[in-house]
């Protein structure tokens, strides 16, 4: 800082009230990148203007990402590209059969969609219509063998009780 | 923006996407980091740097792409934040290795990254533009065009800014003594 009266006060104001900086307050670089394009609306950009005025590490960010976008960027080296492409390789043989396999699962599953509630409702009504034809004929059945039983009953109580020994 | 990238294909970890994103921006993210290293006298490190750029942005199944919204900021700008980011952490990392501060030549300290501190400035003293423009001017010694020009606001308006900025901490440290 220079010997100016003014320096020499923001100094003393620093020094006053500095206080280390919450390592896990971290800044989101996009507002600060849309701050640059002068895309953000006016209650974002006081909202970084406060974090500017008070983060040292915010403000020299700013300064320093300014200065490099002023600055036309030369051609990378062959070297550092094709050491950047190799971070993400080709999927694995394996990888893409599962892809495939989720690609295939994904699209029969787009192509029944369509039918999927109406099989469903096709399945409920023939329960149902099974349901009561299975009811129906069981209390036939029962009721058949109920009259059975109730004419058994009668000839045994009508015979007498040596000839049924 | 012009910019138009296939990011739905890029945070796929679709690989061909990937190479061509390289293949475009590599040199934005070159520059800002060589811009931020080379004064410093950190040129051999950045090659090294760039590499983390690029790590850093398809770490985590590509969580800091998928951030990014083309709507909001131009590829290139949040490209050269992200790239100046991680160089001031390589600095600032470089900076708390090294074991004395006299080994260092004066010219690299003059660009020596920060640490991080905030100013805890009373509630109400200076609007935060005020202390913007004091930080800029007094901490980094930057001139009132070169403030304007990062703040997009008139020169005048700067030197206003600054006057009425020491005013309010001349009577605050007045009251204060």
């Amino acid at each position: 800082m220079s010997n100016d009266p003014g320096a020499g006060l923001w100094r003393r104001a620093r020094a006053a009230w500095a206080e280390h900086e919450d390592p896990g307050d971290e800044l989101d670089l996009l507002p600060l990148a849309a701050y640059i394009d002068g895309t953000l609306d006016a209650n974002e950009r006081e909202r970084l203007e406060a974090r500017l005025g008070c983060s040292a590490a915010t403000l020299d960010l700013l300064v320093a990402s300014r200065a490099a976008l002023a600055e036309p960027a030369g051609a990378a080296p062959d070297g550092v590209i094709h050491r950047a492409q190799a971070l993400v390789r080709n999927p694995s043989p394996r990888r893409v059969a599962a892809l495939q396999g989720r690609w295939w699962t994904t699209r029969w599953v787009e192509t029944f969609r369509p039918v999927v509630w109406s099989g469903v409702a096709a399945a409920l009504a023939l329960a149902a219509v099974s349901g009561f034809e299975l009811g129906r004929v069981g209390v036939e059945r029962l009721a058949a063998l109920d009259q059975t039983m109730t004419e058994d009953v009668r000839l045994v109580m009508g015979s007498p009780r040596d000839e049924i020994l | 923006m012009a910019e138009s990238l296939d990011f739905k294909r890029l945070v796929e970890g679709d690989k061909a996407a990937w190479d061509r994103f390289v293949a475009r921006y590599a040199r934005v993210v070159y520059a800002a980091v060589q811009h931020r290293l080379l004064p410093a006298g950190r040129g051999a490190d950045v090659e090294d740097v760039v590499q983390d750029v690029f790590i850093r942005l398809c770490a985590r199944d590509f969580k800091l792409i998928k951030s990014y919204d083309p709507a909001r900021a131009k590829v290139t700008t949040w490209l050269t934040v992200v790239a100046t980011s991680t160089a001031i952490d390589h600095l600032r990392r470089q900076k708390r290795r090294t074991d004395s501060l006299e080994s260092v030549p004066e010219v690299q300290l003059s660009v020596a990254p920060v640490e991080p501190v905030r100013i805890k400035i009373p509630e109400g003293l200076l609007s935060p533009r005020q202390a913007v423009v004091l930080e800029m001017l007094y901490r980094r010694e930057m001139e009132v065009a070169e403030v304007a020009a990062t703040l997009e606001i008139d020169p005048q308006t700067v030197r206003s800014m600054h006057h009425k900025a020491l005013t309010k901490l001349r009577a605050h440290f007045q009251d204060e003594n």
